[in-house]
């Protein structure tokens, strides 16, 4: 119980950067190119916690307390969330609100932290941010309710725990509608392609990345961490449904960083053949989520 | 009995509180003292009172004949009136403190001590409703309020658009107040007296309970400010001065909510259609007014248009009780009792510091449109911090009291979703989306109120008028937090109170203990602790600030090169930052533009503006009123002014009756 606890905060806090450099390395085989070395993300995280730090003389305290509250928002949303089929350190009745609702809390902290520096790039990150993910919540809850009514259970440990996930074929059909709406919410949260790109060197199309274009040093740093934890935590989501087989002890963490390692391979796939969606578009494919999963919910009920 | 003897003292006293200011000079503060002093004392009493009450935690009644017909002094305290009148007290005494320094005497010698009455006799208005358990005295009670929120919404009568809220209001609470009467019309002819007790009715056959129900909530639903009875409620709440917005928004509107719950306990088994109807007015209500709130350029509006957002999570919580209760399922009525009445209380308390901050920020700088502020950290520290954290409570996110609340509602929902029918599965669908909707919605409009008003640079050069207020006001606000805070630390405190709402409010349900429904020890030690490290690491930043100041000259925002400093008016503003959702909600946020006609040569000056307006009553009840007036204009002809005329009517009517009296006699 304590050693899963161990391994499940050491791997949030220590594996999540790898999945981006997993991701780049996939990118960057399929383009042919040599890319950036897998651990590429430590060595960013190593030489922004030495950095020094630029304030604009716009900002006030929100600016730093941003990345803090984002960064404790993700980790104690972290502990709520199993990782292949082990019980979450945390585990009760209702967790699941507390995981999107804590989420939430990261969500206005950051988006503050943007508006303070005064720029209007900023200012249009954070509103794309927030209107976005309104759209996205309600995927994810409609996942959570599909998820509640095969388990009869309302903790999302007991949920994707063995005993309760047995699940004959006539539910496969609503799992892989879920697995899809949520593999598309986890695209959209973590500002990846179709809906935003990392890369782009234009600031007016981006979403996430244009909110942290003024922090720097520790406080970049801090970001760029919680970013990859909450890669790790909806990706452990999307797999925790997606493979939905029974813990055996520490093999099974093994096997929990195989499926990381696939779902950063396949992001990686899927950020290389495809572009980003037009603005205008993107809650039109979070919209379609929504309905993925609440259709998911619906097929359970029959 | 001493419970009830004290809280009957302390709403006298709240109704009195008013008057003492008449005895001094309308430019000393003196007056004000008093009745400040008063309102504490009896604020001190009624909590006293309840605290007793719940010692002994069984219903007393008192009941004393009256002259006026039909009426009784029949006076009751059970575990609901108990419960709604813990916010009343609070937030009447910390709203009075609150204008101490608001609404002084002295910087308004006109309408200081007209204040200081009529808000003593909302208050008292307000307990008297709470005990009554007659009609009469019910009516009694509910009028007091409605007037004195009249003449509140009108202190500053000067200005037109005060003058049409006012009216506004005037005309919906009495359209409530008319269907109200009928009710108890009703409810009398069906008990034989105006007194309450449980009617005699089987509402699954009887289609009168069925008309009292709807009755009831269109009455009470004008004063709770469901949709689509909200109309009057954003123009008023942002009329009258803020610590009476905060009353009005933190307690009287849940005199609704009071209402609905106190006629629903006199009917046996609700058909399950209520609670439907109920609950999608509560989803309807939640999504559409958190959608207007996002469009809204005015603080005060945005967080009146908020109230109605959290009256529909009420009402959710209302609605999934009653589908419980019409259903059997014990379960489902607890958790949504338990809910509605937790967002309630912290709606209560969150709303009126949000208000309470909105006077503060109109204090200083008298503009409430957030698109003409910003930057106001460094000139408002304490304002903005309680903004941050009343928002963070009003987004219901952890580890305030707002999260409470809402996680038992969701957890209700669940419940209704995962066991049972097909339509209750689809029920909980819909609950479950407009809850997650509302929550991130919710998020969208307070980032962006916030971020506009508090954060980045000032936007135009408004001249700060005075400082902020260390004294009294802040005084009040930080109670409120510590209440917000406290709540969201040890919800399981108040769980005695909300168990005895929840035992007294529907007839027939047996007490049961609550806290084993929810695991509400291990939320309150994660809210705690996630307080204590996001509070020692935003400390360590202030800290951190403090010693850094004036180090070194600190540069422009970066800004990829753009920004320029002369011209902050580029930063994003409100409804820059609500375009994504108001073109994506078109259909429920009308907004208009005005676009600047430029054309020719040598064009004139123009201007660019979006205006954002209420569909129900800028395009339903206005346009049909004015039809309607233009319709019976005709009837003006009779009513001409000339006195030989109106003679010839009474000669005319006298005749009538005479020739009428003559026809029927034998």
């Amino acid at each position: 119980m304590i050693l899963n606890a161990v391994i499940h905060v050491s791997m949030v806090l220590f594996l999540s950067p790898l999945l981006l450099g997993v991701i780049n390395k996939t990118k960057a085989f399929v383009a042919g190119r040599v890319g950036p070395p897998l651990f590429q993300a430590y060595c960013d995280l190593a030489k922004l916690f030495r950095k020094g730090m630029v304030l604009s003389r716009t900002t006030s305290w929100m600016f730093l307390a941003g990345p803090w509250v984002g960064w404790v928002s993700v980790f104690a949303a972290s502990l709520v969330v199993p990782l292949g089929h082990h019980r979450a350190p945390l585990a009760f009745q209702g967790d699941m609100i507390f995981l999107a609702y804590v989420l939430a809390l990261g969500r206005f902290f950051t988006a503050s932290a943007a508006l303070d520096t005064g720029s209007s790039f900023e200012g249009m990150g954070a509103a794309r941010e927030v209107s976005f993910s309104s759209f996205a919540e309600p995927a994810l809850f409609f996942g959570f309710m599909a998820l509640a009514r095969l388990s009869q259970t309302y903790s999302l440990s007991e949920m994707v725990l063995g005993e309760n996930f047995k699940v004959g074929p006539e539910k496969i059909a609503s799992l892989i509608l879920v697995t899809i709406a949520w593999f598309i919410v986890l695209l959209a949260e973590n500002s990846r392609i179709p809906f935003d790109d990392p890369n782009t060197h234009l600031e007016l199309t981006m979403v996430h990345e244009v909110m942290v274009l003024d922090h720097s040093g520790p406080a970049l740093g801090l970001i760029l961490h919680g970013a990859s934890m909450k890669l790790l935590l909806m990706g452990a989501l999307v797999m925790d449904v997606a493979f939905p087989w029974d813990p055996s002890g520490l093999a099974d963490w093994f096997m929990f960083i195989l499926e990381m390692a696939l779902l950063a391979v396949l992001i990686g796939v899927v950020e290389s053949f495809m572009a980003r969606l037009r603005l205008k578009f993107v809650p039109n494919l979070l919209v379609s989520a929504c309905l993925l999963s609440a259709f998911g919910f619906i097929l359970l009920v029959r | 009995m001493t419970g009830l003897l004290l809280i009957c003292l302390g709403i006298t006293g709240l109704g009195l509180s008013g008057f003492p200011a008449l005895l001094f000079n309308r430019h000393s503060n003196t007056g004000q003292g008093f009745s400040l002093g008063l309102t504490l004392l009896s604020s001190a009493c009624g909590i006293l009172g309840l605290a007793a009450w719940w010692k002994g935690g069984t219903a007393v009644s008192v009941e004393i004949p009256w002259q006026i017909p039909g009426g009784s002094l029949a006076l009751g305290l059970d575990g609901l009136s108990a419960f709604f009148l813990i916010p009343l007290f609070l937030v009447s005494a910390l709203g009075a403190l609150f204008g101490m320094e608001y609404w002084k005497q002295s910087d308004n010698p006109d309408s200081g001590r007209y204040v200081g009455i009529f808000y003593g006799l909302l208050s008292a208005g307000m307990g008297l409703l709470l005990l009554a358990r007659n009609s009469v005295l019910f009516l009694l009670g509910w009028e007091t309020m409605a007037v004195a929120a009249y003449f509140l919404i009108v202190v500053e009568g000067g200005q037109k658009n005060v003058r049409q809220a006012g009216w506004i209001y005037w005309v919906s609470t009495h359209f409530g107040v008319l269907a109200l009467m009928v009710l108890f019309l009703v409810m009398q002819g069906l008990l034989g007296t105006f007194d309450w007790s449980v009617l005699p009715l089987d509402p699954a056959k009887d289609v009168r309970c069925s008309i009292l129900f709807l009755l009831a909530l269109v009455g009470f639903g004008f004063k709770a400010g469901i949709m689509p009875f909200h109309f009057w409620l954003p123009k008023a709440h942002s009329s009258a001065p803020s610590h009476v917005s905060g009353l009005m928004s933190g307690v009287m509107l849940k005199m609704g909510v009071y209402g609905i719950l106190r006629i629903l306990g006199y009917f046996s088994q609700p058909p399950s259609w209520w609670g439907i109807l109920v609950l999608a007015m509560g989803i309807s209500s939640g999504v559409l007014g958190i959608i207007l709130a996002s469009g809204e350029s005015d603080l005060k509006r945005m967080l009146a248009f908020s109230s109605i957002e959290n009256i529909g999570i009420i009402f959710m919580g209302m609605g999934l009780a009653l589908i419980g209760r019409s259903t059997g399922n014990d379960l489902l009525l607890r958790l949504g009792m338990m809910a509605a009445l937790f967002h309630v209380l912290n709606h209560s308390l969150f709303k009126t510091a949000l208000f309470y901050c909105s006077g503060s920020i109109l204090h200083s700088t008298h503009t409430r449109r957030m698109d003409w502020l910003g930057g106001l950290i460094p000139f408002l520290p304490l304002t903005g911090g309680a903004f941050v954290l009343a928002a963070c409570a009003a987004c219901g996110l952890p580890p305030l009291n707002g999260f409470i609340g809402e996680w038992i509602l969701y957890q209700g929902f669940f419940h209704l979703s995962t066991g049972g029918s097909f339509f209750s599965a689809f029920l909980g669908t819909l609950a479950i989306g407009g809850l997650a909707l509302i929550g991130s919605l919710s998020v969208v409009s307070f980032v962006r109120s916030f971020g506009t008003i508090f954060l980045g640079s000032p936007r135009f050069s408004f001249g700060l008028h005075g400082k902020e207020k260390k004294g009294f006001m802040a005084a009040s606000l930080g109670l409120l937090l510590a209440a917000c805070l406290g709540l969201g630390f040890f919800p399981g405190r108040i769980l005695f109170a909300v168990g005895k709402a929840v035992e007294s409010a529907p007839t027939g349900l047996p007490p049961a203990p609550l806290d084993g429904l929810v695991p509400f020890g291990l939320i309150a030690s994660l809210n705690l602790a996630l307080f204590v490290v996001l509070g020692l690491g935003i400390g360590w930043i202030l800290l951190r600030k403090r010693n850094t100041a004036g180090e070194s000259p600190r540069p422009e925002t970066w800004s990829c090169g753009y920004a320029d400093p002369s011209s902050p008016r580029l930063q994003y503003t409100a409804s820059s930052f609500g375009e994504i959702l108001s073109k994506t909600y078109h259909w429920v946020l009308p907004f208009r533009f005005h676009r600047p006609v430029l054309g020719g040569p040598f064009p004139r000056k123009s201007g660019f503006a979006t205006i954002t307006y209420d569909r129900i009553l800028g395009g339903i009840l206005i346009p049909s009123f004015r039809s309607f007036g233009d319709k019976v204009s005709v009837l003006l002809k009779i009513q001409q002014g000339r006195t030989s005329i109106y003679l010839l009517y009474i000669v005319i009517a006298f005749l009538a009756a005479l020739c009428w009296g003559s026809w029927s006699l034998p």
